[in-house]
């Protein structure tokens, strides 16, 4: 019963459930209005209400069920893609401040490091070219302002 | 009408078509752009162009762009644009088995028979299309919403619950942002920049690019799945096989195309669905890489640029995103869309419909030449890949709205398609269901509102043959549902036994 | 492969910054064309400081999206506009909230006059219905700009043929008669509830967008609606709408056969005159001069042909005229009105006396 529980699909039902009770709670405040029909409560709090079905409806067989799971979660494969996301949110963080081209240009040589680029050639052509060719593509061209 | 072609059709108007064209097969294709944004950053350019010019590279990049989003949907399942997110079920499955140069070939021609037939509902049936489109009321669009969402359950060919619940949450992150009906904030706590919505361009980014992404880099070397396009022998008479269910893809593109405020994705959506109801007996499985998956959901896409446009010229409301732009530059070149443009400024017509031709004829050149080379790109090696389009995936999600707060949704919607990914939940429907929510939800409202005038609301809502017609489709749609859901619940517990 | 990557690269970023040079010479509109002469003589005769300003590129938000009415006029003003003030101008379109967001986001900048906001009507109303704590009192008007007129219409198959016909019905049978209108907070909202003024009760149901609420008149979803006339102009020479009444308090010249509101509601002749233009806007706390130098620019670029042909074209009704001191307490009877009115129907999410709004007395 225990790795039943263990199991994905029970932890994304419940979290799920969770979750539209606080939608739930939430959008209840938004109904000041009167009539039902026209609350903006209305259809968030209906979603949520399926949503909650739904999660029953994945809970329920799965903890009935005795099919073993296969393996999806390991910490190892998280470690590249947390990574990726570490160096995006610095990145966006510090664009402000360094603006568009040297921050970008940064971006690119950490991130291929991480992927294993060894060779310097490729990184300083890349991450030199591609800033450069976006930045006349977008800011010159096109007149978008880029940070 | 013929005899202005000849004075339309003009040299430099051919050569900025295929500029157009060119640059409509880049940023289409390219995950992080989109056709929205470049129309819009070109209506600017363009503002001191000659109008004709203006309107030839406006056609080429909306034609060949809305196109191209299949590109890259096929070959690394990212599209390009919402309107292509139908076609990654079964044009990246296909790549995969290594099929990737016939999934091409059939969204190119289907792409170019799908325009080729919206032009022509818009050069010949332009004015009754419209009527029946004024025809459809709140309570149609309301149907055809809540239609649309029933259909999203049979995209995913895993596990059923997981697609609806992927749905569901796209329904409810539609509801973030200012009521429409109030103007109070839901779900924004009290963060201003979340008033607008979600926009979708920054999730689609987001869920499919980033995400993409992300995935990758979690896998092991062994376990990634490269596309290559191999030396495949690509029947073009096994491809034009399909051409009935093109053909009625396109016409009910073109027709979901011409209600205002529903656009390409709804289009494809609609048609995918329908095809998986038509097509009996598909070689592959739908999901899986059936080729007629990859005909309904092209056909319908390109088909709904003729049929957004004719809102567009005779209204004056848009037909989607990119015609809202496409007018904006009617205006600044001061010409009035209209009802008054048949008779103030015929020739108009003649040059949209001239230009959107020649650019279909541009679907099949680059279709047929550039796009397998636009292949090589998927071989890329990934550590030079990725962190480009990364960067683009960036650049796209602020270029498109000027909002920096975009690019962190992006960034957010990056990470929960990746999670969601893991959990083995698919992310085209989280995007449908945004899609579809706001336009359920408001038009729901909306209805409900008016009724309150109505002495009779059962005989007003259900009396109009499109909405009787609508209710059927959905009851139709959800008993079919309701069929295979008993079905796998069944399934389980004849396994268990 | 490596080597072909490379150069296929190279050739891309050679190709893009060749073709931005053409796009250059091409428009001109990124050109910068310095024309110091012109701000040191406007600021001379001003009598003011003398500034330097600008010295780079200025950027105009808009916060409507791109192709929108808000948006047409401001490009057209920035084409007059940059060749007065003699300075590159870019328009950044950020849309969102009613306009709440491109407002947030000029606030955010210096108050150095390098961002001018080109802000249509909705400010007064942001507080009450709680889209932002900012509003006009935030900024500082250079020169309040156009506003379209507003008429009722009704679809060319509707049985009124007069605006007292409608209001009769209206009187008769409350809360059956339908109306549309864009969103909360906007003109076509505020308008409707004037109707209240006079005790009337009619059904309004919000559409989304200015153009929606149109079809839905057109189509008889709802009996009328309150256009604007550059944008239903077509509908009527077409014969597909009909007016029946100006939201005004005088008669419009350029429609003779279109009588004020108040002719029939003369309930609603307090409120008047109640525009909805857009105006030209700049942080509070810019300096006097730079303020100063703007001003000239915007009066120079009013003169411009480029400008006075599309506002002939429109029948756009313009205010330039307006002093600074007029357009801030235009601003302030605005906020009033429209606050209260939202606020007595209920359609608030704060009360205007939380933000120091008084009701309006004539």
């Amino acid at each position: 019963m225990i790795s039943n529980l263990k199991k994905s699909k029970v932890q994304d039902g419940v979290f799920l459930i969770i979750l539209s009770g606080l939608i739930i709670k939430e959008a209840l405040n938004y109904h000041k209005y009167g009539s039902w029909a026209l609350s903006p409560s209305l259809i968030p709090i209906g979603i949520s209400c399926v949503i909650i079905l739904l999660s029953l409806a994945m809970i329920i067989p799965a903890i009935k069920s005795e099919e073993e799971e296969a393996g999806i979660f390991s910490w190892e494969a998280m470690k590249s893609p947390a990574a990726v996301i570490a160096l995006t949110v610095l990145y966006l963080a510090l664009l402000p401040i360094l603006h568009f081209l040297i921050a970008s240009c940064g971006y690119l040589v950490v991130m291929m490091m991480i992927l294993g680029e060894r060779k310097f050639l490729n990184i300083g052509l890349i991450s030199v070219v591609i800033p450069l060719s976006l930045y006349g593509l977008f800011a010159i061209l096109l007149g978008v302002r880029l940070p | 009408m013929l005899a202005d072609m000849s004075s339309i059709i003009t040299l430099p108007f051919i050569g900025v078509i295929c500029l157009g064209a060119v640059s409509g097969l880049f940023v289409g294709s390219m995950p992080g752009l989109s056709v929205t944004m470049a129309t819009a950053l070109l209506v600017s350019i363009t503002y001191t162009w000659d109008t004709n010019l203006a309107m030839g590279l406006i056609m080429g990049v909306y034609v060949v762009g809305v196109y191209s989003g299949a590109i890259t949907a096929i070959l690394i399942n990212i599209p390009g644009a919402p309107s292509s997110v139908s076609t990654t079920l079964d044009g990246y499955p296909m790549a995969k088995r290594g099929k990737a140069l016939l999934a091409l070939r059939t969204a190119t021609i289907y792409s170019f028979i799908g325009s080729v037939i919206g032009l022509i509902i818009l050069m010949v049936s332009a004015g009754p299309v419209t009527k029946l489109a004024l025809q459809f009321t709140r309570f149609d669009y309301f149907l055809l919403a809540f239609f649309g969402l029933t259909t999203i359950g049979s995209l995913t060919s895993k596990s059923y619950v997981k697609g609806l619940l992927s749905a569901a949450m796209g329904v409810f992150l539609s509801t973030v942002g200012m009521d429409s009906m109030f103007g109070i904030g839901r779900f924004t706590f009290g963060i201003t920049n979340l008033q607008r919505g979600i926009p979708i361009v920054a999730a689609l980014i987001g869920l499919f690019g980033f995400s993409e992404i992300l995935i990758q880099v979690s896998k092991k070397k062994t376990e990634s799945v490269s596309v290559a396009i191999t030396d495949e022998k690509v029947s073009t008479m096994k491809i034009l096989k399909h051409w009935p269910l093109g053909i009625y893809s396109s016409v009910l593109g073109a027709l979901i195309g011409a209600l205002p405020g529903a656009g390409g994705p709804v289009a494809a959506l609609i048609a995918y669905d329908q095809a998986k109801r038509i097509t009996k007996d598909p070689e592959v499985p739908f999901g899986e890489g059936a080729i007629e998956g990859i005909v309904a959901s092209e056909a319908a896409n390109n088909g709904c640029i003729g049929g957004a446009l004719i809102p567009m010229l005779t209204l004056a409301v848009p037909g989607d995103a990119v015609t809202a732009v496409i007018l904006s530059a009617f205006y600044i070149h001061g010409l009035r869309p209209g009802p008054l443009l048949f008779t103030q400024t015929p020739e108009m017509f003649s040059v949209i419909l001239a230009a959107g031709f020649i650019a279909c004829l541009m679907i099949l050149v680059l279709g047929y030449t550039v796009a397998p080379l636009l292949s090589k790109v998927a071989a890329v090696k990934e550590r030079h890949l990725f962190p480009i389009v990364a960067t683009l995936c960036v650049v796209g999600a602020f270029a498109t709205s000027n909002n920096f707060f975009d690019v962190w949704l992006m960034i957010g919607f990056g990470i929960l398609g990746f999670i969601m990914r893991k959990r083995e939940y698919s992310v085209a429907p989280l995007v449908l269901g945004l899609v579809l929510g706001g336009l359920m939800d408001d038009n729901f409202r909306r209805t409900m509102s008016l009724l309150q005038s109505s002495d009779s609301p059962i005989k007003d809502l259900f009396l109009s043959p499109i909405s009787m017609v609508l209710t059927l489709l959905i009851v139709f749609s959800v008993l079919s549902n309701f069929i295979s859901f008993r079905e796998l619940i069944f399934e389980r517990n004849k396994e268990k036994k | 492969m490596k080597k072909r990557l490379i150069t296929v690269l190279s050739i891309m970023m050679i190709a893009v910054l060749g073709f931005s040079g053409c796009a250059d010479s091409n428009e001109g509109t990124s050109a910068n064309e310095p024309a110091n002469g012109q701000e040191t003589a406007a600021a001379e005769e001003n009598g003011s400081e003398v500034t330097s300003y600008p010295e780079k590129d200025v950027t105009v938000i808009v916060p409507w999206g791109a192709g929108g009415i808000t948006d047409t006029v401001a490009r057209t003003f920035t084409t007059a506009f940059e060749e007065a003030l003699g300075q590159s101008v870019t328009v950044v379109n950020m849309s969102g909230a009613s306009g709440a967001i491109g407002t947030e986001s000029a606030f955010a900048e210096e108050a150095d006059g390098y961002t001018i906001l080109f802000s249509a009507e909705t400010p007064g109303v942001f507080n009450v219905m709680g889209t932002s704590d900012l509003n006009f009192s935030d900024f500082d008007p250079i020169m309040m700009m156009v506003q379209d007129t507003k008429i009722v219409v009704v679809a060319a198959d509707s049985p009124y043929e007069t605006f007292e016909q409608l209001v009769a019905d209206m009187k008769e049978n409350p809360g059956k008669i339908k109306l549309s209108y864009s969103s909360p907070g906007a003109s076509g909202h505020i308008q409707g509830l004037t109707l209240n003024l006079a005790d009337i009760d009619v059904n309004m149901t919000p559409y989304g967008g200015g153009s929606d609420a149109m079809i839905a008149c057109i189509s008889g979803e709802v009996d009328f609606t309150f256009g604007n006339y550059g944008t239903v102009k077509d509908y009527l020479e077409s014969g597909e709408l009909r007016a029946l009444a100006s939201f005004t308090d005088n008669q419009v010249e350029f429609l003779p056969e279109v009588p004020p509101m108040t002719d029939a509601l003369p309930e609603l002749k307090s409120i008047f005159p109640l525009y909805f233009p857009n105006c030209v806007m700049v942080k509070q706390g810019t300096p006097d001069e730079v303020k100063a130098v703007i001003r000239a620019a915007a009066e120079e670029a009013i003169q411009n042909e480029v400008w006075t042909e599309f506002v002939a074209n429109r029948n756009y009704e313009t205010l330039h005229d307006f002093s600074h001191d007029e357009i801030v307490a235009y601003w302030d009877k605005y906020t009033s009105v429209t606050s209260w009115l939202l606020h007595d129907a209920g359609a608030t999410v704060n009360n205007p006396e939380d933000y120091g709004i008084a009701r309006y007395e004539k």
